[in-house]
C-alpha cells in the first residue's frame, strides 16, 4: 500500500484544475524523480530522459480534463511516460532496427539464467556493495536487452514499486500478461548479469563464495 | 535438474516472480514456501530474483541521485505557463531579447530618447518651469496709488487662501447722482452705496 501523503494526489488534481498553478508545481515535485528514473531506464540516455520526463508532465497538464479519476494519478502519469519513451525508442528504432519481443507462449528457460549465481554473489552481505554499485551500472546495459514492453514493466514494479493491478492498468495488458512479461524480464536481466559475473571472474580470477 | 523433467518445478516456475513481489494469495504462498523447501533450483532462482530486484532498485536510485532536480518543476512550470514566468525570469528574458534580437530598434529609440532631451532640457530651463498665462501667472500687488483728485473707495475681496483683490472705485458726485452715464465707474463696478463700502476704508497691510 502507498504512504498516505500531505495532500493526496486527487486534491492536488482538482486544484489544478480550478487554476492552482502551485498544486501542479507540487505533483511534479513529487514524481519528477520516479518518473525520470523510469524515463532514464527505459531510454539509457540521461538527457532524453530528461525531456521525456519533462513532456509526460507537460502532456499530463494539457490532458487533465481528460484524467477521470477513476485510477490512480500516478497510473495515468507512469502511463503517458511509457508510451512517450516506447514512441522515443521506435523512432529510434529505424536506425537500430527494432527489437525481438519475448514469445511468451514458449515455455519459460531458465537453464541459461544459470540459477543461483547472482543470488550467491550478492547474497546480504554489505561488504559485497562495491561489487553491488558496479553492478549497478550494468544493469542499464541489461535493461537495454530486454524489449521495451517487458522493461517498462520492470521499471515500473523495480522504481515505483506498482502492484499487478496497477502495472495491468497502467500498461493496459490483463495481469497474466503482467506476471508473464515481469518473469521473462527478470530471466533476461538475470543472465545478463551472471554473463558479467562470470567474465568478471575469469578475468580476476576469483570464484563464487 | 532439467526444468521439463520436473513437474512441480514447471508448476511452480510462473508463480516465483509474484511470490518475490508478494502478489500471492496466502494460499498459494504457503504453496510456494512448501516448493521451495524441497526444490533447491526455485529456491536459488527466488535468491536471484530477489538479488537483481535489489540491485535495480540501487541503480536506479544511483542514476536519479546523479540528477539535479533543482530546477526541473520550474522548467516544467514554464512549459505549462509560458505567460507566468516569475519577474525575475521574465526581464532576463526581455533584456535578453532585447540585446539578441531588438538592437537596432534599442539604438534607435536610445539615439531618439537623447536628441529630445538635448533640445528640451535647454528650452525648459530658459523659458522656466511655468508658461505664461493669465491663470498661470501669479501677481503680487506692490502698491495701490491713486490720483490726488480721485475721489476714490478701495474694494477689499479676499479669497479663501488669503490672498486679496482690491479695485479702486471711483466715487461719484452727488451733484451728478442723477447722471445715469455716471452710475457707473467704466469697469462697470456698482457705485459705494450699492456695494456697503466705507469710502474711509484702507487696505490693510495683511490683507494682500
Amino acid at each position: 500500500m502507498r504512504p498516505a501523503l500531505a495532500t493526496d494526489d486527487l486534491t492536488l488534481v482538482a486544484r489544478v484544475r480550478s487554476g492552482d498553478q502551485r498544486a501542479f508545481k507540487t505533483l511534479v515535485e513529487r514524481y519528477q524523480r520516479k518518473v525520470f528514473s523510469v524515463a532514464q531506464g527505459m531510454l539509457k540516455d540521461r538527457e532524453e530522459a530528461r525531456d521525456v520526463a519533462q513532456e509526460a508532465f507537460v502532456k499530463v497538464y494539457r490532458y487533465l480534463d481528460h484524467f477521470k479519476g477513476d485510477a490512480s494519478f500516478y497510473t495515468w502519469l507512469y502511463r503517458i511516460t511509457v508510451n512517450i519513451c516506447i514512441d522515443v525508442i521506435r523512432k529510434r528504432g529505424g536506425a537500430k532496427g527494432e527489437m525481438v519481443e519475448f514469445d511468451e507462449t514458449i515455455a519459460m528457460d531458465t537453464a541459461e539464467a544459470n540459477i543461483g549465481a547472482l543470488g550467491s554473489r550478492l547474497g546480504t552481505n554489505p561488504q559485497k556493495s562495491a561489487l553491488r554499485k558496479e553492478l549497478a551500472e550494468k544493469i542499464q546495459a541489461a535493461l537495454a536487452e530486454v524489449p521495451e514492453k517487458h522493461r517498462a514493466i520492470l521499471l515500473l514494479r523495480e522504481v515505483e514499486g506498482m502492484s499487478y493491478e496497477d502495472l495491468a492498468r497502467t500498461l493496459n495488458v490483463p495481469k497474466g500478461t503482467v506476471m508473464s512479461r515481469l518473469f521473462h524480464a527478470r530471466l533476461k536481466v538475470q543472465k545478463v548479469l551472471n554473463e558479467y559475473l562470470e567474465l568478471d571472474e575469469a578475468k580476476s580470477g576469483v570464484g563464487t563464495e | 535438474m532439467d526444468d521439463k523433467k520436473n513437474p512441480a518445478r514447471q508448476k511452480f516456475l510462473p508463480m516465483l516472480s509474484p511470490f518475490v513481489d508478494g502478489e500471492l494469495t496466502p494460499e498459494e504462498r504457503v504453496q510456494v514456501e512448501q516448493h521451495l523447501a524441497a526444490n533447491k533450483d526455485s529456491a536459488m532462482q527466488v535468491a536471484d530474483f530477489r538479488a537483481a530486484s535489489g540491485l535495480m532498485r540501487l541503480s536506479m536510485e544511483e542514476l536519479a541521485d546523479q540528477e539535479d532536480f533543482s530546477d526541473f518543476a520550474n522548467q516544467v512550470m514554464a512549459r505549462v505557463t509560458p505567460e507566468k514566468l516569475p519577474l525575475f525570469s521574465r526581464l532576463s528574458l526581455e533584456l535578453s531579447e532585447l540585446f539578441t534580437w531588438k538592437r537596432p530598434m534599442m539604438v534607435t529609440s536610445l539615439a531618439t530618447a537623447a536628441v529630445v532631451a538635448l533640445i528640451s532640457v535647454p528650452m525648459a530651463l530658459k523659458f522656466g518651469g511655468q508658461s505664461p498665462g493669465y491663470a498661470n501667472e501669479r501677481v503680487e500687488v506692490q502698491t495701490v496709488k491713486v490720483d490726488q483728485d480721485a475721489r476714490v473707495a478701495p474694494v477689499v475681496m479676499e479669497t479663501d487662501q488669503g490672498d486679496a483683490v482690491i479695485w479702486m472705485v471711483d466715487v461719484p458726485d452727488k451733484d451728478k447722482k442723477d447722471d445715469p452715464k455716471k452710475d457707473k465707474t467704466k469697469d462697470g463696478v456698482e457705485s459705494e452705496e450699492e456695494l456697503g463700502v466705507d469710502p474711509n476704508q484702507q487696505p490693510k497691510k495683511g490683507d494682500l
